[in-house]
């Protein structure tokens, strides 16, 4: 069953066979794994359970609900912002559906850098396969595209770029095109409707609202979790959980895994736990049609555009994606649009805006630690070669609205940048600075701060997901992964979290 | 809680996280972020501002101890943008270049208050279909009173305890 703080009326104990923190793309596979072994299971997750009739659709009753720190999270600095879930399920309850199995060209990059000996690439076929079918996982068509992925693709199309239709796991979506907000329709077909119900069904034990504290240990084994309920509104601790388990898998995101790991002073000879963070920065192209397009409404991002994105040769140094990108008045009028008479400007051709977002398969290695008992404190910014991307990409965003017939272009610094023509793109947005606090810079994929590979010394996990330097001891979601995967995560941290999770099975 | 003095401090006197002063503050920040509205009332302004009090709950302390500081800095650091007043007792227009100065000045930490006051008032904004229909947005599909999908609420009710069980045994 679920249960949630309006449950826990006093210290509690229990214990399992698993105890699984996080209950997202990586840590409810897992969870779903062992139970349909037979193993009985404790999962902790941060965030309440939410259903869908509590998908208000509203951005600032759902920013709360959903996001850590409200959707505020960002790097120390405040220069980039860090969009992380909560909520039974995690942040496949508020993305968008994208599903794109890992590049095998990383995978073999990842192998020969680090070995992986568990995880070749017919394992990982077989896993994304398993996923997607579990996932019902299907190819957008025509139909699903709303007008700011038309835009994006006719404007790409007639500059002669490539790109295709997306890929994703939803049934029954009625194109509202909310989804950021959750969905009040039920067609996710994410980690709660999908893995947590069979973990559920199966007998595993859910608490929401329950922050772990600290993984404790024994010597080198791990004995359990530490855990707080807090007040879902205040953060107010309210009781004391103490999970015993004769495993742990931590699963609570490449920001808080490591910090988890941290406090719970995991050994870790090298260091080397939170210091490789990537993020996979993005920022915004906007332009202003002379027509409607309603660009809040339909399937969000059904089409993308690979122009500058190569993840096969490396040579390329094409490493931007660009995706269509809108959001509802907040989240637009804040990036887009000034203040005052600016903003009114701006927001009265709200129905006639469309934008692009360039995101990079980002080199630069960044870091988390923790803060205090439950937060995580991020030092990212990205360097100048990743900045070079997201220039690149705001010039072919803009290359691409003007292609589609857009009356302009602006790029939203704190001095926003229109352009008007395919002739001034270049002089005008071409050698455009990318400094803090200018430009919105918003990350949505954490990863890579808890990586495995075969070598103690130089990784942190082994390729089933085991903790190097404790026993009973795995990580199960995007902070396994090695490097950037240049794609969204979603496919490749459900299949590790299978992977991982038949794994621990077989060591209980 | 940083305190301010001299403000006008009616109707935000008994916010919760921020100081009546910055309460103050904020109401003149929030009118001049949002969309130019000759009919807009100080009492919408008021309720702009104790919706963000309330936005506020659960952040970290050291976040809101910054944002204290942000409002204080604001209003007493006019004089860095050729105000020879304080924010809250400048016009509008001069409120208007007093923002304009932070949003492009040179100095990092000037844009990030800036952008960080904006999102706020913008969010207080957008939040009602008056604010919705001056942009032509319909807002959302749901209203009150929605319950989802019937299979799907009682798939999703089925999962949650009843509300008299409790997890595991007491410690």
């Amino acid at each position: 069953m679920i249960f949630g703080a309006d449950h826990v009326r006093s210290d509690r104990v229990l214990e399992a066979d698993l105890c699984v923190v996080g209950s997202g793309a990586g840590g409810a596979p897992v969870a779903a794994e062992a139970v349909a072994a037979g193993k009985s299971v404790v999962v902790l997750e941060a965030g309440r359970f939410w259903r869908p009739k509590d998908f208000t659709q509203l951005e600032h009753e759902m920013f709360p609900r959903l996001f850590h720190e409200k959707g505020g999270r960002a790097t120390r600095d405040k220069a980039v912002k860090v969009h992380q879930g909560k909520g039974v399920g995690g942040s496949t309850l508020h993305n968008i559906n994208l599903c794109k199995p890992l590049p095998m060209a990383i995978l073999r990059h990842w192998k020969a850098e680090h070995g992986l000996e568990a995880l070749d690439e017919a394992t990982a076929t077989a896993l994304f396969d398993e996923v997607e079918t579990r996932l019902g996982v299907t190819t957008l068509t025509d139909n699903d595209l709303n007008h700011n992925n038309r835009v994006l693709k006719e404007g790409a199309e007639a500059l002669g770029y490539p790109g295709g239709f997306l890929r994703h796991n939803r049934t029954g979506c009625m194109g509202s095109g909310f989804c950021e907000l959750g969905c009040p329709f039920d067609a996710k077909n994410n980690a709660l409707k999908v893995f947590i119900a069979d973990a559920v069904a199966g007998g595993a034990t859910v608490l929401a609202d329950t922050w772990a504290v600290r993984v404790t240990l024994d010597g080198r084994r791990a004995t359990g979790v530490e855990a707080v309920v807090r007040h879902p509104d205040t953060g107010a601790t309210l009781h004391r959980v103490t999970v015993k388990a004769k495993a742990v898998c931590v699963s609570a995101s490449a920001t808080a895994t490591p910090s988890l790991l941290r406090r719970s002073g995991v050994d870790d000879p090298g260091a080397l736990i939170g210091s490789r963070l990537h993020l996979h920065p993005g920022t915004a192209v906007a332009a202003v049609f002379d027509r409607d397009l309603d660009s809040w409404q339909g399937i969000p991002q059904s089409w993308e555009c690979t122009e500058l994105l190569d993840l096969e040769d490396e040579s390329k140094d094409l490493r931007c994606w660009l995706i269509a990108a809108f959001a509802h008045p907040a989240g637009v009028g804040s990036i887009l649009a000034g203040f005052g008479a600016d903003h009114a400007r701006w927001m009265k051709d709200f129905k006639r805006i469309a934008a692009i977002s360039p995101m990079v398969h980002d080199h630069t290695v960044g870091r988390v630690d923790p803060r205090g008992d439950f937060g995580v404190s991020i030092d990212y910014w990205p360097d100048e070669a990743d900045r070079a991307q997201l220039r690149r990409g705001l010039v072919e965003g803009a290359r691409i609205l003007l292609a589609a017939g857009a009356a302009r272009v602006v790029v939203p610094l704190s001095t926003p940048v229109e352009v008007t023509s395919a002739d001034e793109v270049d002089r005008l947005i071409g050698s455009i600075p990318i400094e803090r606090h200018d430009i919105d810079i918003t990350a949505v994929h954490p990863m890579s701060s808890v990586w495995m590979g075969d070598d103690p010394a130089t990784s942190c996990c082994d390729s089933r997901g085991r903790y190097h330097h404790a026993d009973n001891l795995f990580v199960a979601d995007t902070s396994l992964y090695p490097t950037s995967i240049g794609i969204p995560p979603q496919i490749t941290t459900y299949a590790m979290g299978l992977h991982v999770g038949r794994a621990i099975v077989a060591t209980l | 809680m940083l305190r301010l003095g001299f403000h006008d401090t009616a109707g935000v006197d008994d916010l919760e996280h921020l100081s009546a002063g910055g309460g103050s503050v904020l109401r003149s920040v929030v009118d001049t972020v949002l969309p130019p509205d000759a009919n807009r009332s100080r009492e919408k302004l008021t309720e702009h501002v104790r919706f963000i009090d309330g936005y506020l709950v659960g952040m970290d302390p050291a976040d809101l101890a910054q944002l204290g500081w942000l409002l204080f800095g604001l209003e007493h650091g006019t004089i860095l943008a050729g105000k020879l007043r304080r924010f809250t007792r400048l016009p509008p227009a001069d409120r208007a270049d007093v923002l304009q100065e932070w949003r492009t000045s040179s100095i990092g930490l000037r844009r990030l208050g800036y952008r960080s006051l904006a999102a706020l008032g913008i969010l207080a904004f957008y939040r009602d279909d008056e604010a919705f229909a001056t942009i032509g947005y319909p807002g959302p599909l749901m209203r009150e009173g929605w319950v989802g999908p019937a299979e799907a609420a009682a798939r999703y009710d089925a999962l949650l305890a009843p509300a008299d069980a409790e997890p595991g045994s007491a410690a």
